[in-house]
């Protein structure tokens, strides 16, 4: 039966409009970098705006796409294997970050496009097993694959990682998992993530700072003060909270209505990646409170329209889809969010549909695309 | 399936969505908090580390002799600054700076590294640099050179009326004289810019706080010639009496105008000071430093007998066969002794014994009034710093052979300027003046703007003297040149007066009054109308007044009459010059011991009227610690304080601290800190 298609244009107007808001604030945030390195203004903006064309062809294909056709083993599985190829490689073709493969005139990041995949995954094994959610035989394998690229992700990227195992997590709730298994898999995460924290210096510093600023704990628990030396010694930079603390500070004097677009004056290097994962606070002092409170409240609306299609999708895949996509796209963009606010640890992920950066925003494009696909074919 | 409607999995996505909303309201208050309650917070911190507030020289104003001759300026020049964390490659650039400003390049090259190492963004290379050389570093059209622009200090004419016009210091401030005086005025107003930099220091943007004021100029009532007159005059004469010091002073006596004032040893004000000599050098004489005048003064005591007794210039006295006793107290004559001579003869030939007698005649206190009315014991009030008052004991403090002491000069101590302004009314017939240095306006066609004049209020002569008293001692004062001690001191087409006086200077090694003069002689031209009078002398010779400060004042009425216009009153020239016998030169004033000695006087005028050094004026500062920089300004302006600011951030100390008042030409200095 030919179904009769509708589209959630409040959707997709919110989507692309963001994405072109995010270009002209990233041509904003950048101009003090292209400055220092002796380029083109336009050179991120241009970029982006490439990868905003493609994306938004994606979008369009995946929009026209009957998202049904994914609801196979081999997509489903077949995705997966792409993804945790791409990170094993990645682990060492960057030897550094382990984040990001070089692709000539682009850089490739594996775990942006985990997302998409992994939505695909959860949905398809969900829903295959909806009945039996709690069975050994659905958790075991399911906790082998997620497991895998937990740490995959993680060598690399542990903001990446927090976005992917929430929205595992929401999706299992959703499906309805005890809490003795949700209770073992969140112990198995924080294992995860204690050692992928302590793993890298950096990031347990990024931690204690939060936590303990003056290192006042840490001195009643660590009297001889090997490990704060340890912590000390770890990093190239003196204080591991500047960025935050130079967001806040950019935020903060944007007041209400702001600098102006263009006039901020914090991204001219004192707030680092502002064009990137802190772009959020150029937002913040160039428009104010105003600008801020619409960037959320775009997301929120994404969340409601998100959500809504686990009322009104026809059938399972469709419900798990739209809630794997649209809980990994909002919780990243509230994690962004709260780190640029100093509300959490730093952690390096971008802001979605906004920051400068290729494969976020194709990721990000690629992961509505199926969104809008569900909801075409919704109620 | 489709039986969902209150399906538990339904329920749980609602409890994400709330979850997800919860997060929203919390990033929505923390906005909130940043943005709406402390955004004054943030917005200073962010200017904190974003702005600072450079300073913006002022033009200094200029200094013009009384016809609108320049005599100081400020001529522009560049500080030549770099970004040590912008510059492609430092060696390169040091050698390229270090050509063109032809500076060492090796040291250049180690403050660039040790700048950059410090990650600090801003590095004066070179300070006073000419327009000239910056404008060929300009050419070079880099980017990581910068400029500021500023001015130094000349004085085209060297070490003329060094002493009238002081200097400046390595800030560009006055620190003698009229640059000191008038500091504030010529010093104009600095003003202020924020400049807006990234976080490697390079600035991008900049606002003026406040346009700097220029300074205002200033008119001197010193002619340049008379001036030069005096400063060549001054020194040849120093250097043929073989004197340490000298000390000329040339003033209208009508107007008070000072038409030059000269002092050797002298500097050149372009010069910064290496030695003690050159601070020695600086020191304004003629002003600030004191002596015993000896029988100069003889002039003074005679004009208090013709106002309050009836000597007359033909009284005759006995003027005791060259001694006296005073209270104990043995004064005697310069050379041999006198019987009977008429008080003209005692003024002329300038002896101790007849002045002594005409004192005793006018009494301890008429003498004490009149020389108080002269205007002894208080300073002048010219503009220049560090006037000394000099020293007339009170009344009470008189011993009783103090009156043979103080009316040949001992005793007392006065400056040049305060014996100007006495010999001044004598020579105005019987008005006292106020010596000054500046006018409201240039002579003849030249306009100037902007020109700072404080005329003192309610400034009317005083008349401390009758007209005929005047007179009279004018033409006792004729004699002294035309057959007395002065004899041989006659100016070409012109009558003049005068007294000599030779104080013997007191050697506190040994204590005792030694063979070394004060040698000075004072005197005024022409007799009838006088136009200029001029005050010479030199310290530390062997020679008597007339012989070693004669010449000098010769030269310099000489050439002031004729600056000045003056008609002749004399149509034959001056008889040609003819040695002197010395006995007739000769005048010294001779005590045996002193009653007081010059150093105990020093010390108890410096008892009683503190140290002549700056005194402490304008409003009492505020206090600037823990305000922002642009409150402190604003609090500064407003008060019409001067300040100089370090560092950045909130003020942390201040000198000197609030409460204090500032000397003038001072600046408070705020530093800051983040």
């Amino acid at each position: 039966m030919a179904q009769r298609l509708k589209t959630d244009w409040f959707l997709f107007w919110t989507v692309i409009s963001l994405a072109f808001f995010g270009l002209v604030i990233i041509f904003s945030a950048s101009l003090p970098k292209t400055e220092l390195m002796h380029i083109s203004q336009f050179y991120f903006m241009a970029k982006q705006a490439a990868l905003i064309g493609v994306g938004v062809v994606c979008l369009m294909g995946l929009k026209r796409l009957d998202y049904r056709k994914l609801n196979r083993p081999e997509w489903a599985f077949g995705l997966m294997g792409v993804m945790l190829t791409m990170l094993v490689a990645v682990y060492f073709l960057d030897s550094h970050h382990h984040r990001w493969i070089r692709v000539p005139g682009f850089q490739l990041q594996p775990s942006e496009l985990a997302k998409p995949a992994l939505a695909i995954f959860l949905a398809w094994f969900v829903t295959r097993r909806i009945s039996a959610i709690n069975s050994r035989y659905t958790l075991g394998p399911a906790a082998l694959v997620i497991g895998v690229l937990a740490v995959l992700v993680l060598a690399g990227d542990m903001g990446t990682m927090a976005v992917l195992m929430i929205t595992v997590a929401a999706v299992f709730y959703v499906a309805g998992i005890s809490p003795r298994y949700a209770a073992m898999a969140l112990a198995a995460l924080m294992v995860i993530g204690v050692v992928g924290i302590a793993a890298k210096p950096y990031r347990l510093r990024r931690v204690v700072h939060f936590v303990d600023p003056s290192y006042e704990l840490l001195d009643k628990a660590d009297a001889s003060g090997r490990v704060k030396a340890w912590l000390e010694n770890s990093m190239s930079t003196r204080d591991p909270n500047y960025q935050a603390r130079q967001s806040v500070i950019a935020v903060g004097s944007g007041g209400l209505f702001g600098l102006g677009l263009m006039h901020g004056k914090q991204k001219m290097l004192y707030v680092p990646e502002a064009h990137t994962d802190f772009i959020y606070s150029v937002i913040g002092e160039e428009l104010g409170l105003f600008g801020c409170a619409g960037v959320l409240t775009a997301f929120m609306v994404i969340l409601w329209r998100g959500l809504r299609l686990f009322w009104m999708a026809p059938d399972d895949f469709g419900k798990y889809l739209a809630l794997a996509v649209t809980v990994c796209f909002t919780v990243q963009a509230l994690i962004n969010i709260s780190v640029v606010l100093d509300l959490g640890p730093t952690k390096g992920i971008p802001l979605p549909l906004i920051s400068y950066g290729g494969t976020s925003m194709l990721s990000s494009l690629v992961s509505l695309g199926l969104l809008l696909s569900v909801s075409e074919r919704a109620g | 399936m489709e039986a969902y409607a209150d399906h538990p999995a339904r329920h749980r996505v609602r409890w994400l969505a709330r979850f997800a909303l919860l997060w929203a309201v919390g990033i929505g208050a923390r906005l909130l908090f940043l943005q709406a309650f402390s955004h004054e917070e943030f917005r200073d911190l962010a200017r904190q580390q974003q702005t600072k507030l450079r300073q913006l020289a002022a033009p200094r104003g200029s200094i013009f002799d009384r016809a609108g001759r320049i005599l100081a300026l400020s001529v522009p020049v560049e500080t030549v600054i770099v970004n040590p964390l912008q510059l492609p490659d430092r060696p390169l650039a040091a050698q390229l700076l270090a050509r063109t400003l032809e500076i060492d390049e090796a040291k250049l090259r180690d403050r660039l590294e040790t700048y950059a190492n410090a990650r600090k963004g801003y590095m004066v290379v070179d300070k006073g640099v000419s327009v000239e050389k910056a404008d060929r570093l300009r050419q070079l059209g880099v980017d990581w050179i910068g400029f500021e622009s500023n001015g130094v200090r000349r004085y085209p004419d060297g070490a003329l009326a060094a002493h009238v016009l002081g200097g400046v210091d390595h800030q560009a401030r006055g620190n003698a004289g009229i640059e000191r005086h008038f500091e504030d005025d010529l010093g104009g107003y600095p003003g202020y810019e924020w400049v807006v930099s990234d976080v490697q220091r390079r600035s991008f943007d900049s606002s003026i706080e406040k346009a700097p004021q220029a300074g205002r100029d200033v008119v001197l009532t010193i002619d340049r010639r008379i001036q030069y007159a005096a400063d060549e005059a001054i020194r040849e004469a120093v250097a043929s009496s073989m004197a340490d010091s000298g000390t000329a002073v040339a003033l209208d006596p009508n107007t008070g105008e000072i038409l030059a004032l000269s002092n050797y040893p002298t500097y050149d004000p372009n010069e910064v000071p290496k030695s003690t000599a050159d601070y020695v050098a600086r020191k304004n004489l003629a002003a600030t430093d004191p002596f015993e005048p000896g029988s100069i003064f003889k002039v003074f005591g005679l004009a208090a007998a013709l106002e309050t007794t009836d000597i007359r210039p033909d009284t005759v006295l006995h003027c005791g066969n060259g001694t006296i006793n005073v209270g104990g107290h043995i004064i005697g004559e310069a050379h041999g002794g006198f019987a009977y001579l008429t008080v003209e003869e005692i003024i002329a030939k300038s002896s101790n014994v007849g002045a002594v007698k005409i004192a005793l005649k006018t009494g301890d206190k008429n003498l004490h009034d009149y020389l108080l009315r002269f205007g002894f014991n208080q300073t002048t009030g010219v503009e220049m710093p560090s006037e000394s008052q000099g020293l007339i004991f009170r009344l009470k403090r008189w011993q009783p052979g103090s009156i043979g002491s103080v009316a040949i000069g001992h005793e007392v101590l006065t400056t040049s300027l305060q014996l100007a302004r006495g010999l001044a009314a004598i020579a105005n017939n019987g008005f006292l003046i106020r010596p000054h240095l500046t006018r409201a306006r240039p002579l003849g066609e030249v306009t100037l703007r902007n020109v700072v004049y404080q005329p003192e209020q309610n400034e009317q002569p005083r008349r401390i003297l009758r007209p005929e008293t005047a007179m009279t001692l004018r033409k006792v004062m004729e004699s002294v040149v035309l057959t007395g001690t002065g004899k041989g001191i006659r100016l070409d087409g012109y009558s003049c007066g005068g007294k000599t006086g030779t104080a013997k200077l007191f050697d506190k090694t040994i204590g005792k009054y030694v063979s070394r003069y004060n040698a000075s002689f004072m005197g005024f031209a022409p007799v009838t109308n006088p136009a200029v009078v001029v005050v010479v002398t030199l310290n530390g010779t062997r020679q008597y007044g007339a012989t070693a400060a004669g010449p000098a004042f010769k030269q310099i009425t000489q050439t002031a009459l004729r600056v000045l216009n003056v008609p002749q009153d004399l149509t034959d020239p001056a008889p040609a010059a003819e040695p002197v016998p010395e006995r007739i030169v000769a005048d010294v004033a001779v005590t045996s011991t002193p009653l007081k000695t010059p150093e105990a006087m020093q010390q108890e005028m410096e008892a009683e009227q503190g140290p002549a050094t700056a005194i402490a004026v304008g409003p009492k500062l505020p206090n600037f610690v823990g305000k922002t920089a642009r409150a402190v300004l604003d609090e500064a302006m407003q008060a019409g304080i001067r300040v100089d600011i370090e560092g950045s951030g909130i003020a942390r100390v201040q000198d000197p601290p609030a409460g204090g008042r500032l000397a003038s030409g001072q600046h408070v200095k705020v530093r800051f800190q983040p």
